[in-house]
Parts: structure tokens; sequence; C-alpha cells
């Protein structure tokens, strides 16, 4: 997922997708650096993606009752 | 019927025939020489659509998503060429439907300012501009162009370079006889600060386009001051993410004593002149 940002007024962003659609988004979810013209990449992170999932799956299972385990 | 009475039937006739004609003229459009300045309700964007006698131009093209709202409106006003475009800046709210209008209506000349964006509708504007042979024409401040009849001075920007791309807005005023307009795109507190420094009082304008859809980035006191408008028209979108017109310029123009016209409100609105006198017309849409 790639796009351009158009323009930022106060808390938004309006950027420009692949399609040329125009979406606003909020300003808190781009890099703080993040400025007009930027364009962004967005990259799905399988690593920390398994860790993560890893992580909780261990913490849940840990406090199943014996029997459900 | 006697004498008396055929003299007072005469009498009021005429009172009759004077009335009808008096509420008339007064329904009709000026005639001869006029002008006429139409800001397409486009939503949260700007476009506006200028006839003086029998040449036309448009200052901005809205939203991509509008880019029909503004291309229809065109062709209903019957306009088979636009002398100038006018590209304020290349936000996507003020270039988005003028790939569309260049498509399909012959267009002399191209005004921008020097500056680009990374958009893809910023390159298709581009690439449209160079399908068609045209040029672009950098609009200078203190340049003037006519639009028949009307004399249009371009007066910002006022420096090559902003961290702002609002700021690069080219700034127009338009005067037409004794009435005068002025548009300034998504001009800021510093564009603002150098058009008054170099225009000062000859801003005057019976009619003023509010900077950025009516934000506190614009509008300040002084700007407002320096062109003393009676009429002050925000082109936004309805219920918009920011706010726009913003309150604190409200009651600014407010205090002032100046009429405010939203298209957010009210629609299409239409301003039409003799070079004297103003008109406006609504029209929801």
């Amino acid at each position: 997922m790639r796009f351009t940002i158009d323009r930022i007024i106060d808390k938004y962003a309006v950027v420009e997708l692949d399609n040329m659609e125009m979406i606003e988004i909020p300003m808190e979810i781009l890099p703080s650096d993040a400025k007009e013209g930027d364009i962004i990449h967005l990259t799905i992170d399988y690593h920390e993606t398994s860790l993560r999932k890893q992580r909780i799956e261990d913490k849940f299972n840990s406090l199943l009752s014996e029997e459900d385990k | 019927m006697n004498k008396k009475q055929k003299v007072l039937y005469f009498i009021l006739l005429i009172i009759l025939f004077i009335g009808v004609t008096y509420l008339r003229n007064s329904q009709d459009d000026f005639e001869g020489g006029a002008l006429e300045v139409h800001f397409i309700d486009v939503g949260q964007g700007d476009s506006i659509l200028i006839k003086s006698n029998n040449e036309a131009m448009l200052i901005d093209g809205g939203k991509r998503s509008s880019k029909d709202v503004v291309l229809e409106y065109i062709q209903n006003e019957r306009i088979e060429n636009l002398k100038y475009i006018v590209a304020t800046h290349p936000h996507e709210d003020h270039i988005g439907g003028l790939q569309n209008v260049i498509e399909n209506i012959p267009v002399e000349n191209i005004l921008m300012p020097k500056v680009t964006a990374n958009t893809k509708v910023f390159e298709n504007l581009l690439d449209i501009i160079s399908d068609k042979g045209l040029k672009i024409t950098l609009a200078k401040s203190g340049d003037n162009y006519e639009l028949d009849g009307s004399k249009l001075i371009i007066i910002a920007p006022n420096s090559e370079e902003y961290s702002n791309l609002n700021n690069y807005s080219v700034g127009i005023q338009l005067v037409f006889g004794q009435v005068g307009f002025v548009f300034t795109g998504d001009a800021e507190v510093p564009s603002e600060k150098e058009i008054v420094e170099r225009f000062g009082s000859g801003l005057r304008a019976d009619v003023l386009k509010l900077g950025h859809h009516g934000s506190n980035t614009s509008s300040t006191e002084d700007f407002l001051n320096a062109v003393n408008p009676k009429h002050a028209i925000v082109s936004a979108g309805d219920k918009n993410s920011y706010d726009h017109p913003h309150k604190e310029v409200l009651e600014r123009l407010k205090k002032m004593g100046v009429e405010i016209y939203r298209t957010d409100l009210l629609g299409h609105i239409v301003v039409t002149s003799d070079g004297e006198d103003l008109k406006f017309i609504k029209q929801k849409n």
C-alpha cells in the first residue's frame, strides 16, 4: 500500500491513493515528520505479527484452567 | 362613466403601468456590459467561474470527486472557451477538477504559481496541459490581465519560497467599473501580510473570497481592513472535518459589518454586477 500526502489540515492529512482517490486520515497514524508531498509505504510487519501472536497465545494458554489445558 | 371617473381610471392605469415596469426592471439582470462571478458549490474546495461580457475564466476546479459538477456547470452556462484557467496552488481540492475541464473545453491560458506537488492529480494536470499543446504562465505579483471589460491584477504570491503550499496561492484582484473582487485561494497569514505591504489600500474590494475556506490561518484583521469588503464568500463543505469557516473569522467579519455568504449553506452563489451595483443570487443545488 502506497499513498501520497496531498495536504495537511490541522490534525488530518488528505492522501492520494494509487487509484487517485483521496481519503482523509488522522495525522497520528503517520510518521511524526511526515509532510505534504511525502510518499508513504504501508507494509505488514510479519515478524512482529508472529512474535506478538506467539506472546499472546502463550499468555492465554498459561491462564487456562487445568482441565482446559 | 363620467369625465371624472375616466380621469381617475386613466391615472390608475398609469400608476399600474409604472409599477409593473418598475418591478420588471428590478428583476431583470443587468443589461449591456455585465460581470458574473459564480462560486460553484464543490463542497470542501474552491471553483470560481467568471464571465465578463463575452469572455470567461475559471479560478480553480474543485476536488477530483466534484469534477463533473464543475464541467457541467460551465457547460450549462454555455461557455465554449475559457480565456484563463488559474490553478491557485496544487492542492487537490483546488486542481482536482481541472483535468476534466481542460479535456473538454478549449482553454487559452493557464496561470499557476511556481511550485509543484507530488500527486498523480497534479502530474495528470501537467500531462493534459502538454497533450493540448498548452503552456503554463507563471502568475507574477503586479502583472495585469484583461477579461473583456474587467481588469485582473495578480496580487500574490509575493515571495519565491514558502514553507506551506497554501501560501503559494495566486491572489487576484478583479476590477470591473466601480466594483472590485479579491480572490486569494488558500493564502494564509504570511502571504496576506505581503499582499497588504505591497498593495495597501489599493486592495479595497466589495467582495472577498475568504482565504482557505474561512480558516483562522487566513483573514487577519489587517488583511480584512485593507480589503474592507462589504461581502465575504466562504467556499467550504457542509460539516467538514476542519470546522471551516472558523468561528473567530466569522466574528471578525460580523464586527466589521460584512455580510457572509457560504456555499456550505447556500449552494452555488452567483454575484452579478453592472460595474456599479452588485446582486447576489443563491441557488440551492
